[in-house]
């Protein structure tokens, strides 16, 4: 296993997320109408991949791990749309 | 006084001590992932009933009290940064460093629980309460109510986790500072500040779900 | 591998290794034991346990179902015995039973390990299965549950039983089922002996390796249901209550979502075992190795994809009801892909007909009956004839219960040599494979038949005119359960009667026959080189 990332990557990887959740705030605040929820969405989806690409080391781990992390995500996705297909086109 | 440096134990199945380690790791995010499932059916379930109530859901979020929930993402998020330096310092053989971290991760951590608290305390008095037991005048019936039985289900099954990795991160702290872990063995803590780190990414999407999308 | 390193048939050449058996014989070094064999061993003896069970439960529904009315029992009493059958034989058999038996036993040798990666795990999903066992079967018993074991709401949110305690005790049952997947896939990847590349695994390690990657991504989804279900009904929570503002058909999708994948957790490690048996008593490498252990990989994907050809009549939206209809006949090709080569395999083979064998050949036929019969019911218009009939029920049991039958008892046969170093009686196997096969065909085709012409299942009451297939579908299952009590007296007897087994009786290349029978603890006496492939007929005798 490579040697871990240094301790100041974590700092900017905390200051990226606290700036990205006051953008998600602010965003929230602007009444996108239909689009607020796909905003939402797609920064929570940038938050999480920081958190799993620094904090959880995802950046440098063995390519089996990434696949882990990428197949968990399509997973849910595919239970998500699944039963979402099925409700919106009833 | 100086003890001798932890050191990790080769278990007779593996070659080598890499071997061992990327084992431990390789199963850690196999259990986080069947973690992710498990809420995975419950936003499922939302994402359904957003569907069939896109009303209901914006008005019942539009309740909740969004500075406590943003508060809590920001608390959450500085207890991820104490957990991953945490880790480092047991690595980098900084014994007192890790413990502080640790510390102000469990600090923090308790902080969310006791702010998720007050706001359930808060619903209660407003007459939210899961299911068939939701009364809420200003709130409809249908929707809202559902809303309301998957926002305690999520929140609560998450606040559970946060509770379970609060009890890892301090039984790893209790053993740091007996010196049972070092950079020689170091992959306890690292995989129970892995599991804090999954706790932070599901609030992650709990947050705009419960609380942003008004 | 050199002759140099070839072992001796017996351990007895070498006093001083003992077989995993006789290390260390006291209760407790039974039962804290972290030998993945003796832990194969005690849930060998905890599946077949469970397979007592269900099987009485369901000759006591046969026996209820021969006559139109009230035979021995009254209606809540058979709502209570097919659902302990159904919930038993799912979760507490067919999902464990291979990959923790013959999985434990054989994946670490086959890989040439020394244990699984976490040992300690999987101890721990030993009582985590006995706990959620215990709690399963005293909730059932005691308390009673009549939702059958698919647990629809609202049906099963206002059912007035111990339904709260059932759903749990699934969960920690699933619980199991996810440490050993995760151990297994683990283990497949890190523990494999150096020279042993993917494409020279025996094929029984694809399959369950498949298996495991199903067992951890769908059976959280599972647990999670339950536990929905579970909290609804103890607290009237009302999450898939309509009146409460609930929709009943999401947890259908969140079951199939785990119960449609769970099928091939049960019929991917039968023909795990099936393609070893294939290709020992074929003398034959596979007609095509990648296109058996590639196709396990595109079972567990693409089986991920059909869950909502169990909703065709629910409701379910047209749009749903197309895409997983087109998906399902997509598993179809991949299990074709199999039975194909399988069957390749076979000709040109120098065939040794014996009782594994015979399995093979009752699998076969009920894997692709079944199988076609699944394309059938898959079809969302003839599933608006056969839904909730005894055609469906007719379906299942064949594919899956009769895949899963008899490949457990193909590797029953076919490792015991393995496991405890003694030979079974070919004559007694042969005459109870052929009874099982029988039992098991006459019990469930009269049952294609009664649901074709319309009874439903689950029924208590039925017109008389259903009554004489009824009858024999019971005759069939006499058979089956006698065909069942004559394996287990012969292959008690072999235990310790049996004739002393070498350490490749069946003259098979694959890894497990390089190890004495029983293997030593560590499975082998010292590290074998794996430089040729597990199915290399052309090259002489390992032992």
């Amino acid at each position: 296993m490579s040697d871990p990332p240094r301790a100041s990557s974590y700092l900017w990887a905390w200051l990226t997320l606290v700036l990205l959740t006051g953008i998600s705030f602010g965003a929230s605040r602007l009444h996108l109408g239909r689009w607020a929820a796909l905003v939402a969405l797609a920064i929570a989806c940038v938050k999480g991949g920081v958190v799993l690409t620094v904090f959880m080391h995802l950046y440098r781990a063995p390519f089996v791990l990434r696949f882990v992390a990428i197949l968990n995500i399509a997973w849910v996705a595919l239970l998500c749309a699944g039963v979402a297909a099925d409700v919106a086109a009833r | 006084m100086r003890r001798s440096e932890p050191q990790a134990v080769l278990q007779e199945q593996f070659g080598s001590l890499e071997q061992q380690q990327h084992a431990a790791r390789f199963g850690m995010w196999l259990f986080l992932t069947s973690e992710v499932l498990l809420f995975g059916a419950l936003f499922a379930l939302y994402t359904a009933y957003r569907l069939e109530y896109a009303e209901a859901f914006r008005s019942a979020a539009r309740h909740n009290a969004v500075w406590l929930g943003t508060a809590n993402t920001l608390v959450l998020i500085t207890s991820s940064l104490f957990a991953a330096w945490a880790a480092h310092a047991v690595k980098s053989g900084r014994a007192i460093m890790a413990e502080l971290c640790l510390l102000g991760t469990l600090a923090l951590g308790g902080l969310f629980l006791f702010l998720k608290l007050t706001e359930y305390a808060d619903h209660f008095r407003h007459g939210i309460y899961p299911g068939a037991y939701f009364r809420s005048p200003e709130l409809g019936e249908r929707g809202a109510g559902t809303f309301f039985t998957l926002y305690y289900f999520m929140t609560g099954l998450h606040g559970l986790h946060v509770v379970g990795g609060m009890s890892a991160l301090a039984i790893m702290l209790l053993q740091i500072s007996r010196g049972r872990y070092g950079p020689g063995r170091s992959t306890a803590v690292e995989l129970s500040v892995l599991y804090w780190h999954l706790v932070d990414v599901i609030w992650i999407f709990l947050w705009p779900l419960f609380y942003l999308l008004t | 591998m050199t002759t140099s390193s070839v072992q001796p048939p017996s351990h007895a050449a070498n006093p001083a290794i003992r077989d995993y058996l006789h290390e260390g014989t006291s209760i407790r070094s039974w039962l804290l034991t972290r030998d993945h064999k003796r832990i194969s061993l005690m849930f060998l003896v905890a599946t077949s346990l469970s397979l007592l069970l269900g099987g009485i439960f369901a000759l006591l529904v046969r026996v209820e179902l021969l006559t139109p009315e009230r035979t021995i029992m009254d209606a809540v009493t058979y709502n209570r015995l097919f659902t302990l059958h159904g919930i038993v034989m799912v979760f507490m058999f067919m999902i464990p039973a291979i990959p923790t038996v013959f999985g434990n036993f054989l994946l670490p040798i086959m890989i040439g390990a020394k244990d699984v990666a976490f040992p300690r795990l999987n101890l721990a999903s030993f009582y985590v299965y006995a706990l959620g066992a215990a709690i399963t079967l005293t909730a059932m018993i005691a308390g009673g549950a009549d939702m059958g074991w698919t647990f629809y709401t609202p049906y099963s949110t206002t059912s007035p039983s111990a339904v709260a305690p059932v759903g749990l005790g699934v969960f920690v049952l699933g619980l199991s089922s996810i440490m050993t997947g995760l151990n297994f896939i683990v283990t497949t990847h890190t523990l494999r002996a150096r020279n042993l590349t993917w494409h020279k695994l025996p094929l029984f390690v694809w399959s369950i390796y498949a298996t495991s990657i199903i067992q951890v991504l769908a059976t959280p989804v599972l647990g999670m249901s339950l536990l929905l279900v579970a909290v609804d009904h103890a607290w009237g929570l009302g999450i898939f209550d309509p009146r409460l503002g609930g929709d009943p058909l999401l947890f259908q999708h969140l079951f199939w979502f785990y119960s449609h994948p769970a099928v091939y957790i049960m019929v991917l490690p039968a023909m795990a075992v099936i393609s070893e048996v294939v290709c020992t008593f074929a003398h034959r490498a596979p007609a095509s190795y990648r296109a058996i252990a590639y196709s396990s990989l595109g079972i567990a994907f693409v089986g991920f994809l059909t869950w909502g050809h169990h909703m065709f009549v629910s409701g379910m939206s047209l749009l749903d009801t197309g895409i997983f209809g087109v998906l399902s006949m997509f598993v179809a090709i991949f299990s074709a892909i199999k039975v194909v080569t399988w069957v390749a395999t076979l000709r040109r083979g120098s065939i040794r007909l014996t009782t594994p064998l015979i399995y093979f050949f009752a699998f076969l036929f009920l894997f692709v009956f079944g199988g076609m019969t699944g394309v059938a019911v898959a079809t969302s218009s003839l599933d608006l004839h056969w839904h909730d009939t005894y055609f469906v029920v007719a379906h299942f049991h064949f594919i899956m219960v009769g895949g899963t039958l008899t490949a457990y008892l193909a590797a029953l046969h076919y490792w015991f040599p393995k496991m405890f170093g003694r030979m079974y009686s070919e004559r007694w196997g042969t005459v109870a494979s052929i009874t099982v096969f029988t039992g098991f065909f006459f019990t469930f085709m009269p049952q294609f038949l009664l649901g074709n012409a319309g009874m439903p299942r689950r029924y208590y009451s039925y017109p008389p005119e259903y009554q004489w297939l009824n009858v024999l579908s019971t005759a069939g299952a006499s058979v089956l359960a006698a065909g069942m009590l004559l394996t287990v007296g012969y292959l008690a007897v072999a235990l310790f009667r049996g004739e002393r087994a070498g350490a490749n009786p069946w003259d098979s290349r694959s890894y497990e026959w390089l190890t004495t029978s029983p293997p030593p603890q560590h499975n082998f006496e010292e590290q074998p080189s794996m430089d040729r492939g597990p199915y290399d007929f052309h090259l002489p005798r390992l032992v």
